[in-house]
């Protein structure tokens, strides 16, 4: 897989969490791109600020449900506001350490959210994930 | 109830020493005389010209489930009657002409059927609320004791892949505050509900000498380090409260406030004030945390119970509540989205 093609965008107020999923996928020589974010807030600066650069990969973004300040589904709020293009290369999965038959409904009624998944994070899931995105992507002629 | 007036008044005249007896012949008058009044029996006649008394009776047994309903009948009409009782409109009936002595006997039970279904329903509300709170408690503790675990899991997937000692080092020492977490959090939610189910032993309470303890159980919490702590107890008179509840909800509030402490601000404080007197002590604790998650409108639905999605920023807010409750005082809770929290509680002198 080409390290190019996927930013993985992990936003989680846990510390621990975030450096332990960033060393895992890196571990699994997934790709090359990972950002880590512990707020919201940070992450969502980091996607107004850097669109363009953003616009030709696939975008992974693996969101904690339950954080401070902004939760998982009050990002999303506002990631729907960014732009078309941009939001049809963005691809969600929500984490949470119990999965919860609310969460789940709630999540699959937001049309980003591509799934539910309980942490810890199972990386050689999120590589299966990567494998069918870049399928659907590239027949698609995203990529 | 009964279309004859003189079977109404022979009855009240036998009955009033013993009951208060009220009559009509009306059917509607009777219902809303239910309706606005404590009845304990309705006694209806079978044979009447509107409705029937087995109609009268299974009519209002949908709107006042609480009345014991009696059928008086001198009519052979045996067969309504035995499917009246076997189908539950009526508990028993009287046939005419009655007798004083057997009708008290039978009043007497009705009567008291009637306080034990009534208190049968009270204790079945209570339990199903009691129930559905412990599933939405049981629900959002999980979350909060699953996610250190999980944490630890990642952890323990990065160590047995960590080829340097220093590496798989910090993994362990990672483990560590997780597992340490979750031991506070654990211990703090056992110490909770222990005390909840004690019965009250009111004693004379020193705030100061309180306050100093829960700061040294608050001193093992993880972010502790992180937070300046201030107090501010002005007690001037003796204070009579259960001490166990009285720590568990200073505790409980101390941890809700270090869960959303910003660890990235030097500023962070938690500041104390107790001011006691003769009649209540007034316990506020006010912070510089982070928005919940939640806005302040969502965490009180939760807390009463309405709502209980993305849970975990309740739970605290719910123990203290629960708390204050038992205490017969009074919690209120202020928090703006944008963060800082305030939480006052009123609780009675119980001398």
């Amino acid at each position: 897989m080409k390290e190019s093609e996927f930013n993985i965008i992990l936003i989680d107020d846990n510390e621990i969490d975030t450096s332990v999923n960033e060393k895992l996928i890196k571990l699994a020589n997934l790709t090359g791109n990972v950002r880590t974010f512990n707020s919201s807030t940070q992450a969502l600066a980091f996607l107004r600020e850097n669109h363009d650069q953003l616009l030709p990969f696939i975008n992974v973004v693996l969101l904690d449900i339950l954080m401070p300040e902004m939760n998982g589904f009050a990002c999303l709020k506002k990631m729907a506001s960014m732009d078309e293009p941009l939001k049809e290369r963005m691809c969600v999965y929500m984490l949470s350490s119990s999965i919860d038959r609310l969460d789940i409904m709630k999540a699959d009624a937001e049309p980003m959210v591509r799934r539910v998944l309980e942490k810890p994070l199972d990386v050689y899931l999120l590589k299966k994930i990567l494998v069918e995105l870049k399928q659907e992507f590239s027949q698609s002629g995203k990529i | 109830m009964d279309d004859e007036e003189n079977n109404l008044i022979s009855f009240q005249a036998t009955f009033r020493r013993d009951y208060n007896v009220w009559v009509t012949q009306s059917p509607q008058e009777a219902a809303e005389f239910i309706r606005l009044n404590d009845v304990h029996i309705v006694i209806a006649d079978q044979k009447m010209p509107e409705v029937s008394g087995v109609e009268f009776l299974e009519m209002i047994r949908y709107e006042f489930q609480d009345p014991i309903r009696i059928l008086l009948t001198g009519y052979a009409d045996i067969e309504a009657v035995i499917d009246a009782i076997n189908r539950g409109q009526v508990f028993r009936y009287i046939q005419k002409p009655w007798n004083e002595g057997e009708l008290k006997v039978l009043f007497d039970s009705a009567y008291q059927l009637y306080f034990a279904n009534k208190d049968l329903r009270l204790k079945n509300a209570e339990l199903a609320r009691a129930y559905s709170e412990l599933e939405k408690f049981v629900y959002s503790a999980s979350h909060d004791i699953k996610a250190p675990i999980a944490t630890i899991q990642g952890l323990v997937k990065l160590a047995v892949q960590e080829s340097d000692l220093a590496g798989m080092r910090e993994c362990i020492d990672r483990i560590d505050i997780s597992a340490n977490k979750l031991s506070f959090f654990t211990n703090h939610l056992l110490g909770f509900y222990q005390t909840l189910r004690k019965p009250l032993d009111y004693v004379p309470v020193d705030f100061s000498e309180m306050w100093h303890q829960t700061l040294e159980t608050a001193r093992l919490h993880e972010n502790f380090q992180f937070v300046r702590m201030t107090k501010e107890i002005q007690q001037n008179n003796t204070f009579f409260c259960d001490a166990e509840h009285l720590k568990a909800a200073l505790m409980s509030l101390v941890v809700n406030s270090l869960k959303y402490i910003n660890k990235s601000n030097p500023e962070s404080y938690l500041a104390m004030r107790i001011l006691s007197n003769e009649s209540v002590a007034i316990i506020e604790l006010e912070d510089n945390v982070l928005g919940l998650g939640n806005s302040q409108e969502q965490i009180l639905e939760m807390v009463e119970g309405r709502d209980w999605v993305g849970s975990s920023a309740a739970i605290m807010v719910f123990m203290i509540k629960k708390i204050a409750d038992k205490l017969n005082g009074q919690m209120q809770f202020n928090h703006p989205t944008n963060g800082g929290m305030t939480i006052k509680l009123t609780i009675p002198n119980h001398k």
